[in-house]
């Protein structure tokens, strides 16, 4: 059985993990003239989530990180993360040159808002959505990989038929 | 991934059902297994249907989807475990009781765990957050309180139950959001009095060993992200402190002493008083916060007869004068007196909430008649019943025979090794089951009467 703490660090993972690989397969299927019927649900979720990276932002600003808004801060840290990466700085360098957190995240929010609409999106908005979403995707993936490995190494004396790192 | 990834990621979820299917048709003696694996079916339903949506090269949303069911296997292994000569049932009935007054419906199931610890998983509330954006999740409430399967008839320690039970009532009551804010924030000048100790301990050890070349901005290879990992630390830490020490005072409104002394002897047993991870606060700290509750409750009063007893909550008491701030020297020891100075501040004001949003329905746990449970117990006789001085028989309430029990183990030592000169241990587990049979049987009435 995992331990309560590993749960607990799963459900950020899973719940931000499975949100983004729905945000990059509606924002293909968009560019495609494809979206579904639950899609909207989603384009409002990751609005959410955007939003939820500012109220973060907002709280490392003023200094005072509430018990009540972890979440929010957690989304934010992990925003930073990506945007502060090289992999995302060399993707979107011929667009923005060192873009502010809350630049990235207007345009992400006008391009969900413009997908909400039918409008047609611009070429720098679909870069930054799916650099963004995906480096999301990816970093959520590693933190519940890294979970399932730390229990299985914590076994103890146990020898797996396959080193935890290298399951699949 | 190797070949045929999606395929392999189906197979296993076909295999999965299959599994879950045969759990299904074996008889459970409460109906929360069978609810939970009717869940499985349909996470495991939701998990199928999203693998056929995902296009053969998105690697990514596949292998999230395998660790998934790598976790919906540890659930399976949970309900394997499950059978009625494992579980206490002499305790369900007063747990359950617990939510009820509390207004509180959810199904609870109880794990047997080979790992020698007591916890709780909000199954279908985490869950729930998991699978927002796979498709939506029947509307019913399930937990999962582990306990270890070696101490299955320790109905003593098992007193430790209540303290998961208390993770439950602390969440479906919502208590955090009860508490003021402002007692629930950690500032920039709680973290940056961690940078500054650091920074000065770096000129600290500069001077002593004397590296001119290195420079302390070279361990941080983005300050601000470090910044940012440590709030977020600290703040996890925080919260699941609480959530701990909250889980204490719950069980400790319930229980009272009995609870006390059960944690104190699993914890003591288990790891030294100073001993503290990310996601539990150290013995010291949460022994100080209990005792805050003890005092306002005047337990002291209460059990001042109990000569034993009293040396023992003395000995707790001085170990829950320990603090953080002895171990200045220590780096890890700067973060934890963070958390610990917030969590003193804000004991009052969590006892306070908690008092207004439990209800607590016995509030009396040593009276009287106590002393007629710790007769019956001394003379092998399961305490049930009490006759009073107008020859009326009243029954026991669960929680006077399991403080009874706990003075009788920790009290009555001596009268034990009477009883039992050759067996030190037999007294204690005769005290067990005598306990254990007194639960069944005050159920037994119970049920009778309905």
């Amino acid at each position: 059985m995992l331990g309560r703490l590993d749960e607990k660090r799963m459900v950020c993972s899973f719940k931000w993990g499975f949100l983004s690989d729905r945000i990059v397969e509606t924002v293909n299927d968009y560019n495609e003239n494809m979206l579904f019927s639950d899609d909207e649900h989603i384009i409002s979720s990751a609005r959410d989530l955007l939003s939820n990276i500012l109220k973060g932002e907002k709280q490392y600003a003023d200094g005072k990180y509430s018990l009540n808004a972890l979440e929010s801060f957690k989304i934010y840290n992990r925003s930073m993360n990506i945007i502060s990466t090289e992999e995302f700085l060399s993707a979107i360098s011929h667009l923005s040159s060192d873009p502010s957190i809350k630049e990235l995240v207007t345009i992400m929010d006008g391009a969900f808002e413009k997908i909400m609409n039918n409008k047609p999106l611009i070429g720098k908005e679909i870069t930054i959505l799916l650099n963004f979403f995906n480096m999301l995707r990816d970093l959520t993936l590693k933190e519940s990989q890294g979970v399932l490995d730390n229990y299985y190494e914590s076994r103890g004396n146990r020898i797996w038929a396959y080193p935890a790192k290298s399951m699949l | 991934m190797g070949i045929s990834c999606k395929e392999h990621v189906i197979d296993r979820l076909y295999r999965i059902q299959e599994v879950i299917n045969l759990l299904s048709a074996k008889e459970y003696v409460t109906k929360s297994p069978k609810i939970f694996l009717d869940y499985l079916t349909q996470i495991n339903s939701l998990l199928l249907n999203r693998t056929l949506r995902i296009q053969d090269e998105d690697e990514v949303s596949l292998r999230r989807i395998e660790n998934f069911s790598q976790m919906i296997h540890f659930y399976l292994d949970d309900v394997e475990h499950i059978n009625t000569i494992n579980i206490p049932l002499e305790l369900l009935p007063i747990l359950k009781d617990v939510l009820t007054d509390n207004g509180i419906s959810h199904h609870v199931l109880f794990r047997p765990d080979t790992d020698f610890n007591y916890y709780f998983v909000n199954f279908t509330h985490n869950l729930k957050e998991e699978f927002l954006y796979l498709g939506n999740l029947p509307n019913i409430d399930l937990s999962i309180i582990g306990f270890p399967l070696s101490e299955r008839h320790n109905v003593l320690l098992n007193c430790m139950l209540f303290h998961e039970l208390g993770h439950l009532l602390n969440e479906e009551l919502k208590i955090r959001s009860k508490i003021n804010t402002t007692y629930l924030e950690i500032t920039e000048k709680d973290i940056s009095y961690y940078h500054e100790v650091l920074k000065k301990r770096y000129e600290q050890f500069k001077r002593t060993v004397r590296i001119d070349k290195v420079n302390l901005y070279d361990f941080y290879e983005d300050e601000d992200a470090e910044k940012r990992s440590l709030i977020e630390d600290v703040n996890v830490i925080f919260s699941n402190w609480l959530n701990e020490i909250t889980s204490d005072l719950i069980a400790f409104y319930y229980l009272g002493a009995s609870y006390l002394l059960s944690l104190a002897e699993y914890s003591l047993v288990h790891k030294n008083a100073n001993y503290c991870t990310d996601s539990h606060p150290p013995l010291f700290l949460r022994l100080k916060i209990l005792f805050k509750l003890y005092n306002a409750k005047k337990h002291s009063e209460k059990l001042k007869k109990y000569m034993n007893i009293t040396k023992y909550i003395a000995k707790y008491k001085k170990i829950a004068k320990i603090s953080f701030n002895d171990e200045k020297e220590l780096i890890y020891a700067l973060r934890y007196s963070i958390i610990e100075k917030k969590l003193l501040n804000l004991s009052h004001e969590l006892i306070s909430t908690l008092e207004k949003s439990l209800v607590v329905k016995n509030t009396d746990f040593i009276q009287i008649r106590i002393e007629d449970s710790i007769t019956s117990i001394l003379s092998l006789i399961p305490p049930v019943e009490f006759i009073t001085e107008t020859k009326t028989i009243h029954t026991h309430t669960p929680y006077t025979i399991l403080n009874a029990a706990w003075i009788v183990k920790e009290n009555y030592k001596s009268k034990l090794y009477e009883i039992f000169p050759n067996n030190n241990q037999k007294g204690r587990i005769v005290i067990s089951k005598l306990t254990c049979k007194a639960l069944e049987l005050i159920n037994f009435k119970r049920k009778m009467r309905e």
